[in-house]
């Protein structure tokens, strides 16, 4: 019953992967943490008027260079939450912050 | 009186002279050829140093410095033909040009390292003394909405290179 519980608290979770937008402008990313959970897609898009790019170099993570307008989409990954930053810009930077799932999750 | 002082005096005699000179400021016209001929200057200084740079993280910098600043002389000319401006050169813009010409010399007389230093404290002065610009003089003037948005859209770009610079600068220290 208890297993149950939990898992029917789980599943709204596993069902709704979330979009997080994260906008580039005026040499800032915005928010500055995204706070997300493993499936969740992050969106930035860069509105400044110079290239940027998203380099988490630890986590693996690298959009290339996003020209003005451009956007990237990066599909969170169970792991470790990671800071990043615009190697092109690097006083710009940025969090990820990724939930961990709960301790006693549901199996079935 | 060190290596890099006559690099600095000229960056500042150039626009220095947009304060104390300019008490009535300067009109949209003008503006435009400042903003043109300061990003200008640090264009030309950025394509040197990416020839003459030892440093490779010296190198990226001035590689970034010619994109962004190419980028901003992009819009800026968009915008004076969107609004039918003629840039009007004016002592400020002039000295600017001057002031970057006697810099390059300068430069292109050093190499390895002294070049590296001249180069980067150059280029942290340069965007102190514009961002000091862009505040008391030239973003109070601007009198179109759409020129003043400009600078306003700039200025952050402006920051962001004078704390990289800054950061450089430390490390090769």
């Amino acid at each position: 019953m208890k297993t149950l519980l939990i898992a029917a608290l789980w599943l709204p979770l596993l069902a709704g992967a979330a979009e997080h937008r994260v906008v580039i402008d005026a040499m800032q990313f915005s928010p500055q943490v995204v706070e997300v959970k493993p499936g969740d897609t992050i969106v930035w898009e860069n509105r400044d008027m110079f290239v940027h790019n998203v380099t988490g170099a630890a986590a693996g993570v690298s959009s290339g260079d996003l020209a003005p307008g451009k956007t990237w989409r990066y599909k969170v990954r169970a792991g470790a939450s990671f800071d990043y930053l615009c190697t092109l810009h690097p006083t710009m930077k940025g969090r990820v912050d990724i939930a961990k799932p709960p301790k006693h999750a549901p199996t079935r | 009186m060190n290596k890099t002082t006559p690099l600095i005096l000229s960056s500042l005699l150039a626009l220095g002279l947009l304060s104390p000179a300019h008490a009535a400021g300067p009109n949209d016209a003008q503006i435009a050829a400042i903003v043109v001929a300061a990003n200008t200057v640090d264009i030309d200084a950025g394509k040197l140093a990416e020839k003459k740079a030892h440093d490779k993280d010296v190198r990226a910098f001035a590689r970034r410095m010619v994109a962004d600043h190419s980028g901003v002389n992009k819009q800026a000319v968009a915008l004076v033909q969107k609004l039918h401006v003629t840039p009007e050169e004016n002592d400020t813009s002039k000295s600017l040009t001057q002031g970057g010409a006697t810099t390059r010399t300068r430069l292109e007389g050093l190499s390895g390292k002294a070049f590296d230093k001249a180069y980067v404290d150059n280029e942290v002065t340069y965007h102190e003394t514009v961002l000091d610009a862009l505040d008391k003089t030239l973003i109070p003037n601007a009198s179109n909405a759409e020129l003043k948005a400009l600078l306003v859209k700039v200025r952050p770009a402006f920051v962001e290179h004078l704390e990289h610079a800054k950061h450089i600068q430390a490390e090769l220290k």
